[in-house]
């Protein structure tokens, strides 16, 4: 580059000394690449990441990885304690041998309190065994089958894993099918939210002036008001004829149409950074037009933060489901979502006979937020790569 | 001062406008006519009201006006009269219901945001400091932990703990033998053995969220070069960070009052449902599910205008923390 | 070389490390050097150099992960280096002994208490001043900065004043505690070049009248040389050069060194490539401004009624530009002239006048008067080069899409053929095609800024405006990208509107120069004429206070001031 005299001191015009000399790969490397290598050294938001994935597979293959249906109910198993896993059997003669089981129960009745009481019986042994058959189901309504993934290896059985609850339901199965309603209620519920927030958060932020202002003064007022009484109050006039696929989209609007003021601030307060930006206005000077503009030049610089968002409003969504089903107001049997599920868990003396009904569902619903959480936290960091 | 204290306040009108539309509107949404829903919650309730009342009702209210009369009405009785409605579960003016109830909500989450705060404050500072120190990894577990349970579910489960490891009855505001009971010191424990829990409750949900606030922002601050300056002069690390830094990171920890007390409110009104407490939320509930619209009304209304006075309040706090403001 | 037996302070054999993660990286190494009494040393280098280091290491101020890893700082009887580098044994050093002026005065204060404040605060923690004390003594600081009506401005706040005053606020706080060493790190490189000469000259005459040992770091050969008594250069950590002003200007040993002064002294005359050139055509206005103005702030109050007031940011300014010819335009912070710039393409809408473009003699048109279409055919011809060469380039394209975009948002060419075109200008501009694969983030800033040119030279334009284009590089490097500019001139035979604070920068580089000042243009003129004998009094105080890079003829410190009585409107 230089022609000048000729000199042993390398052109102090290389890139800057601090960083390391780029190798290759960095050099070419595209802004997903590098969000994707700076993610990576979250090691907590990439075990999240294999967490939040295998809660959906879990969803997806809810009705072969249960070992019951959600609505088999036996009456004479009312409030079972969960019968857990055991991976040692103890035979009688004091023999030990290993094998999948769960304990079976000893059932007493007590005439006069009318009460059940389960106290376990460890010769009482259950043998647990993977692909076995048990109830019939359809999977999606596609194709119907009775191969459960796991489940007890004499069909007649009945095992409680984490339980039953107070009309002798699986609660381990109730669970799993709960969990394919309320992690897909985020997804649907972020996907509205983020097509709302992106479309008017980008129309406020590049266009500014009037259509700036109206909105940012609807995004104030929303944002402002106490979002549970406004999901009760919109949950609550859904009519109780309604049936439960339509309940269900409901309540996703009504949870999504709250949720999406956050994402439009955050999309207009970026793009109204970007708007300042030279080369943005060097697009403009080559002749972009205003659409390729948005989309070519000022899109791509916020994507990887709008994924954050997305991923940090997910828990939200999820838990305003959970709220408003354990109310009463938001779904209902015999629709199954965790929040449903809480519902059986509501007050102190189902509580204190019952207390799987509440550690459950509720450490289903903590892993998952937890997960998207620390998911978007990594995401969130990573999404700039640029700013070292 | 005086002038951006005025201007806040003009500010706020347009958006209780607002606020007051979409409740509204919330309130109106249960299909049927209203007036229908109206005499068949009355007769449902048994709250037999005669033909008179229902028309002196219907004329007050507007009830077989369109909606936008309705509304007037609505508005006009509030802001004149201080006549929110009337109950038709309770068979009461909605008035007499609701103001010791948002007195209480009022107490417990201003009690819940000085929690917050207290313990955010210190923990963020701390984080930010001593960034991706032993005690820093430990804070934001916990604090991530804190934001993930949902408010009902630590209700239930504090619920839970208290019966099975300390024998305590925890629902309601007192115990039964205090109910009643004239105000003593011994009722004032008992008021405290019972709030504590909705109290920590709500501040465990915020006040993650706080202590990332005040860490990123500090954390921000600290690398600033004014920092640099200040330890040139020969100040102490400690008086440094607290004078300088953490002054300005005071800035948007305040102003995050905006949306943490809508959902301190929020957690509130759950909470106080779980735990059967005297407060907004299970009222608000119940009149919801029984479409006593008046009332439902009334909280949702006022509940929303006691967040935007909190935001008020922020950002006077803000104007008086920071001159730059004061000067736009 | 003074009588004084012992220097202030002894710098021996100093290393500063970072620990990276891949690695450890010197910062410094093995500098020494003196600072005696009532001597300043000029501690000189590029960007990158460790000159900042250096001073920060001096009151151990290198945050982790750096660390003063050997040497000694030999501070009366104190090795510094061997202080914790937090602990009373530091803090009584700090700000009582050694005081320190930072770059940027605006970040360096702080933004939410009054200068009175902070001052106070020195006297306070070192003097152990009550209040009343405290803030009588702040006062006399203040007069003694030269700050006009310290009783009042003591409880301003810092936002409230210019950078100059502000970085006068900083001496006073640096001098609050009576020290024996300043540190003054880059005190003037935010300023203008008028403030600059001002804030030296304050400098240097309250350093003598204590008696006090000063260290200047600064990229500055001129500050250099008509303020230090002493220079050491720095390159890459390590000190190439040290030594007395006259003997490093003028009986320089390092190759680096002779480098870093024939590029500044370069910028001391025109170009030599200039010298040779003569044009084939007879010139024409290629462009045609006239009374053009913008007013900023002026809006419309609440009830939308127009209310007066708001910032003439350009004011009835009128210029022409020939074809084939350098025009410079140079002024301080405030003058206009990135407005100025912005107006001509319109990228800010003009509030009057007019924008004359003839792309050949006869033809004419008015920006002003076009509408989308229009406008957007006259950016093909007229095209822009910004002055950040960071965020110019958008850093999630590769350097291909980047310069490709113009050609294809105009149709140009695509696929192939674009990346023919693009290799070819990355040809023109000294860039090796085959990076055009890369990111932003893999090139230097001089490397970026030749993107930028690229890009601007992709549509084959006629004018080239230029907005800062090399004040963001190191001056190696910018009177190589300033020789590009020229050899793309008179190969593309292009006209150039080269907006500039620099006046060094312009007179190397430019036919002819309108020097603007408060939204108007106050000279305008051949450009040899107006950079070494001007007219206008401003234009001549402007001159005469760039410092000149070498210790025998002093120009900053021969300087005449503007004053502001004087307004005579400069003749076109």
């Amino acid at each position: 580059m230089t022609d000048g005299p000729v000199i042993t001191i390398p052109s102090a015009d290389a890139a800057p000394q601090l960083v390391p000399a780029l190798g290759a790969d960095t050099a070419v490397a595209s802004q997903w690449r590098l969000v994707a290598w700076r993610f990576r050294r979250h090691r907590l938001a990439v075990v999240s990441l294999y967490l939040v994935v295998m809660l959906y597979l879990i969803g997806i293959f809810a009705e072969f990885l249960a070992p019951y249906s959600t609505d088999t109910t036996r009456p004479q198993y009312t409030y079972a304690p969960p019968q857990g896993i055991g991976f040692i059997i103890h035979k009688a003669n004091g023999d030990r041998s290993f094998g999948l089981h769960a304990s079976g129960y000893d059932i007493t009745v007590d005439e006069v309190a009318m009460r059940r009481s389960f106290t376990p019986n460890r010769e009482k042994v259950m043998p647990l065994g993977f692909f076995v058959r048990g109830d019939d189901y359809r999977f999606w309504g596609l194709f119907d089958s009775n191969i459960h993934l796991f489940g007890p290896t004499n069909p007649g059985e009945v095992v409680y894993i984490l339980g039953s609850d107070r009309l002798g339901r699986d609660v381990l199965s109730r669970l799993i099918y709960a969990t394919r309603i309320s992690m897909s209620i985020g997804l649907v519920g972020v996907a509205i939210s983020l097509f709302l927030g992106i479309f008017l958060g980008s129309i406020s932020g590049y266009y500014g002036g009037m259509t700036d202002t109206l909105i940012q003064r609807v995004i104030e007022v929303v944002s402002a008001m106490p979002t549970i009484p406004l999901w009760m109050g919109l949950a609550a006039a859904i009519p109780l004829s309604w049936p439960p696929t339509q309940v269900y989209f409901t309540v996703i609007a009504i949870v999504s149409l709250l949720g999406w003021t956050a994402l439009a601030r955050e999309v207009r307060g970026r793009f109204f950074s970007l708007r300042g930006e030279d080369f943005v206005t060097a697009a403009r000077l080559d002749g972009a037009g205003e659409m390729r503009i948005i989309f070519r030049h000022m899109l791509p610089s916020i994507t990887s933060h709008i994924l954050a968002m997305v991923t940090l409003a997910i828990p939200a969504m999820i838990i305003a489901e959970t709220s408003l089903s354990f109310l009463g107001i938001g779904l209902k049997p015999p629709v199954v979502s965790w929040g449903v599920l809480l519902q059986d868990a509501q007050n102190l003396r189902a509580i204190s006979s019952a207390p799987w009904l509440l550690l459950w569902p509720s450490l289903a619903v903590m892993v998952a937020v937890l997960a998207f959480n620390f998911l978007g936290d990594g995401l969130r960091d990573a999404a700039d790569p640029y700013d070292n | 001062m005086a002038g951006y204290i005025l201007r806040r306040l003009l500010y706020m009108i347009p958006t209780l406008i607002g606020m007051s539309l979409i409740s509204f509107v919330i309130i109106q949404l249960p299909p049927g006519d209203f007036l229908t829903s109206v005499v068949s919650a009355i007769a449902e309730s048994g709250k037999g009201l005669d033909q008179a009342s229902i028309d002196r009702l219907t004329a007050q209210y507007g009830l077989d006006q369109p909606i936008y009369i309705q509304y007037w009405r609505w508005i006009t009785g509030i802001l004149l009269r201080g006549d929110f409605g009337w109950s038709f579960d309770w068979g009461q003016p909605v008035s007499r219901l609701i103001w010791d109830r948002l007195g209480i909500t009022l107490i417990v989450s201003t009690l819940s945001l000085i929690l917050i705060w207290a313990i955010a404050l210190p923990i963020g500072i701390f984080s930010a400091v001593k960034r991706y120190s032993l005690g820093d990894h430990i804070f934001t577990f916990l604090g991530f932990v804190g934001l993930a349970i949902p408010t009902f579910i630590l209700a239930l489960l504090l619920m839970y703990v208290s019966f099975a490891y300390f024998g305590q009855n925890v629902g309601g505001l007192f115990s039964p033998d205090y109910e009643t009971a004239p105000w003593s010191l011994a009722k004032f424990w008992d008021l405290c053995r019972h709030l504590w829990i909705p109290i920590v409750v709500i501040a465990v949900s915020s006040t993650a969220a706080l202590i990332r606030v005040m860490r990123a922002n500090l954390s921000d601050e600290l690398s600033k070069p004014y920092v640099v300056t200040a330890r040139a002069k020969g100040l102490s690390e400690f008086t440094l960070i607290m004078r300088y830094p953490v002054r300005i990171a005071l800035n948007p920890f305040i102003s995050t009052i905006g949306w943490v007390l809508p959902s301190l409110i929020s957690g509130v009104t759950i909470t106080a449902i779980v735990l059967n407490l005297p407060m907004a939320g299970p009222l608000l509930l119940r009149s919801l599910v029984s479409q006593d619209m008046y009332l439902a009304g009334a909280f949702i209304l006022l509940l929303s205008a006691l967040t935007l006075i909190g935001t008020l309040i922020s950002d006077i706090l803000l104007a008086l923390l920071d001159p730059r403001i004061r000067f736009q | 070389m003074t009588t004084d037996a012992t220097p202030t302070l002894s710098v021996r054999n100093l290393t500063v490390q970072f620990a990276l993660r891949h690695g450890v990286f010197n910062a410094v190494q093995d500098a020494s050097f003196d600072l005696w009494p009532g001597r300043t040393l000029g501690l000189v280098g590029e960007s990158g150099s460790g000159k900042s280091v250096t001073a920060r290491a001096l009151m151990q101020l290198v945050d982790p992960p750096g660390s003063i890893a050997g040497g000694k700082i030999l501070f009366g009887d104190t090795d510094i280096a061997q202080l914790p580098r937090r602990g009373p044994a530091i803090r009584k050093i700090r700000g009582a002994r050694i005081g320190m002026i930072f770059q940027e005065p605006m970040s360096s204060l702080s933004p939410v208490h009054t200068v009175g404040a902070q001052i106070v605060e020195v006297l306070r923690l070192h003097l152990k001043l009550d209040r009343k004390q405290a803030r009588a003594r702040t006062i006399e600081l203040l007069k003694l900065v030269e700050m006009p009506d310290p009783e009042r401005n003591i409880d301003r706040f810092t936002f409230e004043f210019s950078g100059g005053m502000r970085q006068r606020v900083m001496i006073a706080m640096a001098l609050a505690g009576n020290p024996d060493l300043l540190i003054a790190d880059e005190p003037t490189t935010a300023l203008d070049v008028t403030t600059q000469a001002e804030v030296l000259d304050l400098i240097r005459r309250i350093q003598r009248e204590r008696g006090m040992s000063m260290l200047l770091i600064t990229h500055d050969m001129g500050v250099v040389a008509e303020v230090a008594d002493d220079v050491a250069v720095m390159f890459r950590g390590r000190i190439v050069e040290s030594g007395p002003v006259d003997q490093v200007f003028h009986q320089t040993t390092h190759p680096y060194t002779r480098r870093l002064l024939s590029s500044v002294l370069k910028l001391e005359r025109a170009a030599e490539i200039k010298q040779q050139a003569a044009s084939a055509i007879a010139p024409w206005p290629i462009l045609k401004v006239r009374k053009i103005g913008i007013t900023f702030g002026a809006g419309r109050n609440a009830f939308g009624a127009r209310t007066t007031g708001g910032v003439r940011a350009v004011d009835n300014v009128s210029f022409d530009l020939m074809a084939g010819e350098s025009l410079g335009i140079v002024g301080e912070s405030g003058s206009g002239k990135t407005t100025l710039g912005r107006l001509m393409l319109r990228i800010v809408e003009p509030s009057a006048g007019s924008i004359e473009y003839a792309p050949h003699a006869g033809t004419s048109v008015d920006i002003r008067a076009l509408n989308k279409a229009g406008l957007r055919d006259v950016y093909r011809q007229i095209r822009f080069v910004f002055q950040d060469p960071f965020s110019s380039l958008n850093p999630r394209m590769n350097v291909r899409q980047i310069v490709g975009e113009p050609l294809r948002i105009n149709r140009i060419a695509s696929g192939a053929a674009l990346s023919h075109r693009v290799g070819a200008l990355l040809d023109m501009v000294g860039l090796d095609p085959e990076t055009m694969e890369r990111y932003p983030h893999a090139f230097s800033g001089g490397q970026r800024q030749r993107i930028g040119i690229a890009r601007a030279l992709a549509l084959d334009p006629k004018i080239l405006i230029a907005d800062e284009a090399t004040s963001a590089l190191d001056v190696s490097i910018r009177s190589q990208i300033l020789d590009l500019l020229l050899d793309l001139q008179q190969r593309l035979c292009l006209s150039f509107i080269f907006i500039s604070h620099d006046i060094g920068v312009v007179r190397y580089f430019c036919d002819r120069v309108a020097v603007m000042r408060q939204g108007t243009i106050v000279e305008i003129g051949d450009a040899e004429t107006i950079c070494t004998s001007p007219s206008h009094p401003y234009t001549r105080a402007l001159i005469s206070a760039v410092p000149y890079p070498d210790p025998r003829t002093p120009r900053m410190n021969l300087r005449t001031r503007f004053t502001e009585t004087i307004t005579e409107k400069a003749s076109e």
